[in-house]
């Protein structure tokens, strides 16, 4: 099986890797990070991996579906998962905007371009699993990471309307929904209960796509979380610090 | 996962902050970190950040040919064990968990069951990377920067932070082990039967350390990694964990006696002998993550002395035996071994020849006294206490055990220190 791993520098991304590597498949590593690509492709390789090739691409750039596309070849890809992001404090965000245009660039314009051309070449195959890591952030606009949130958000819409819009040409697209993950990402945030590790995210991730879960929460308990959160009247929300 | 503190749960650091390395060292004060497993404090830095090797955990090449595996730090025995069992390859040197990170076995100089028949886990390391502060990046091995090796072996993360490293691994028949169980009474029936079982690669016994001296009992383990079958089955990951701290009644000397008295009895007596697999034999403890919690919030207190095989050393083990049984103080888990001649090379490496006790004991404040006498027959006798597991060694003791602290000093990076450090310095 030929799976291909989008945003692989992601430490999530990296698990679910190392995961595919354990069953001997091939895996393509797309990230930005070219020397870390490196060491990811030594180590796969030797965690049993069939074969592992990796690309350093930026993919905010507007360009860079193109030079995947070249990349890829003619290559069937069975499995996709697409993980890339990035966080920056709301704080900081409003004292510059690039920040916002980064966040926006990163967290949905990229999925979208790229989202789009993978779910083009598994159309064209017939067949495939294209999953894409969400974020129960984008479930409902709060204040303290809202243009974080509203990013996602745009991700998770993206996905479900891939997914209905590839059902009848054999590719399944999945929408996972991930809750609070300790990664490099989060590494700002002081961590709880609810965080689980990246390897622990990695395994459900894995898990949904091989039970064909095709939209879920990340751990299964946020779906009940998010209930409530979604719940609280307009007016009451606006009361908390959420 | 333990939070940060320490394996012991005591003491408690202050004011201590934690990071993932990513490339460059903090600013000062900080300590490398591996997965904190150590017992005291020479894991905790009051006042100053960690340094966690965690996602340092890439393999970045093996030979199968040569067995030589080179990784970086951060990769954890249990990781070598999933990949290279099923290849045929297991570390040379493991130590009672498989939770240790390869930087922090280097740091500790670990040893195992089989320090008499393959020295201690440095013995099979080739080659390391050490970052300073600075941000230099020494290459070390015997041959380059052979100060630096010395150093760092043992050096307990105060030389710089080791980024990845080259080390052999050994070839197995299969992934089971043969092992004997033979009780045994006396001290000097273990020292025979240390002596009989030198072809036997991994030895070590269990002993109940509340039967005294004369009268010791005991279970002398031995093994080997077994022929008769070829399978290269790998361990699976823990189920059980202990999800919150018992009671402090529930680890006392009548439940700490009675546990003793049944693992002693188990065998009613007799002989075994059974084909085990490694992950039940070298890393029973592992069945239970975060099996520290049964000794409560108090946590627990480690004392491991390693004495000369001399006759005064001998002496030294008995005497401590007995004031264990006289004193009433339970160790829960106790366990002696004779540390082989292969001379440790780090200049704070703990294994020398001889033997070794280790002990533990839900932390009190009535032990501290009895282990003040018991340090000052290892002190007198020569031996030493393993910094790894201490949390209150005197700085006397640490000085007469380790006589090569002053050419350690040089090689500090100026920017890490440990409590353990502050402490006894």
């Amino acid at each position: 099986m030929t799976v291909l791993l989008i945003g692989a520098t992601s430490r999530i991304l990296e698990d679910i890797a190392r995961i595919h590597a354990r069953r001997g498949h091939t895996l393509l590593l797309l990230g930005r990070d070219g020397v870390r690509l490196q060491a990811m492709a030594s180590d796969l390789k030797i965690r049993g991996g069939a074969d592992c090739e990796f690309l350093a691409l930026d993919l905010a750039k507007v360009d860079s579906h193109q030079t995947l596309a070249s990349w890829l070849g003619k290559r069937a890809i069975d499995r996709a998962y697409i993980g890339q992001g990035v966080l920056y404090p709301q704080d900081e965000i409003e004292k510059d905007l690039g920040l916002a245009h980064a966040t926006v660039m990163a967290n949905f314009e990229s999925y979208v371009r790229v989202g789009t051309y993978v779910g083009s070449v598994m159309s064209a195959q017939g067949y495939g699993d294209l999953a894409i890591l969400g974020s129960v952030a984008g479930l409902r606009g709060k204040q303290s990471n809202l243009v974080y949130a509203s990013s996602v958000a745009g991700r998770n819409t993206f996905a479900d309307g891939l997914r209905h819009r590839l059902i009848s040409r054999g590719v399944r697209v999945y929408t996972l929904l991930l809750g609070f993950v300790d990664t490099p990402m989060t590494k700002g945030f002081k961590k709880g209960v609810l965080w689980i590790s990246p390897e622990s995210a990695a395994k459900r991730i894995v898990s949904a796509v091989d039970n064909k879960c095709l939209k879920t929460y990340i751990p299964g308990f946020w779906r009940y979380l998010m209930w409530v959160i979604r719940s609280i009247p307009e007016r009451v929300f606006l009361r908390t610090a959420l | 996962m333990n939070g940060d503190l320490s394996w012991g749960l005591y003491p408690r650091p202050k004011n201590q902050e934690s990071m993932r390395y990513t490339g460059t060292l903090p600013k000062a004060p900080a300590l490398p970190r591996g997965q904190g497993r150590s017992y005291g404090d020479s894991c905790l830095i009051s006042d100053g950040t960690l340094i966690k090797s965690e996602w340092l955990d890439h393999f970045l090449a093996f030979d199968e040919t040569t067995g030589i595996l080179t990784c970086e730090s951060g990769v954890t025995m249990d990781q070598i064990l999933k990949t290279f069992v099923p290849k045929g390859y297991f570390p040379f040197v493991v130590p009672g968990t498989k939770f240790v990170s390869v930087g922090g076995a280097i740091a500790n100089d670990i040893h195992g069951k089989n320090h008499h028949a393959h020295g201690t886990f440095a013995h099979h390391v080739l080659s390391f990377e050490l970052q300073r502060s600075t941000g230099e990046v020494l290459f070390c091995s015997r041959d380059e920067n052979p100060n630096w090796f010395r150093a760092t072996v043992g050096g307990l993360g105060l030389t710089g932070f080791i980024t990845k490293a080259s080390m052999r691994l050994m070839k197995i028949p299969s992934a089971y082990i043969e092992q004997d169980e033979i009780p045994f009474h006396g001290l000097d029936t273990f020292r025979r039967l240390s002596d009989e079982s030198a072809e036997w690669p991994f030895t070590v016994a269990w002993i109940d350390s509340r039967s005294g001296a004369d009268r010791l009992r005991g279970i002398f383990m031995r093994g080997r990694f077994a022929s008769g079958t070829n399978s290269l089955k790998v361990h699976k990951n823990p189920r059980f964990s202990v999800p919150f701290f018992l009671p402090e009644f529930a680890l006392n000397p009548l439940s700490i006696r009675a546990f003793n008295s049944l693992y002693y009895y188990r065998l009613l007596g007799r002989c075994r002998r059974r084909t085990v697999h490694y992950d039940s034999y070298f890393f029973p403890l592992d069945r239970v993550l975060l099996w520290n919690r049964i000794y409560g919030r108090r946590g627990l207190l480690q004392y491991q002395l390693q004495v000369p095989g001399t006759r005064d050393g001998e002496q030294c083990i008995r005497k401590v035996l007995d004031l264990l049984n006289q004193s009433g103080a339970g160790s829960f888990l106790s366990v002696l071994k004779v540390f082989g001649d292969k001379p440790s090379e780090g200049l704070l490496s703990f294994p020398r020849p001889g033997l070794t006790l280790a002990l533990d004991f839900p932390m009190d404040q009535k032990l501290l006294p009895v282990l003040g006498q018991a340090d000052e027959w290892v002190r007198e006798c020569g031996g030493s206490l393993y910094p790894a597991k201490d949390s209150r060694m005197p700085g006397s003791l640490f000085r007469s055990g380790y006589t090569a602290i002053d050419k350690f000093k040089p090689f500090i990076d100026p920017q890490l220190i440990s409590d353990f450090w502050r402490r006894v310095q």
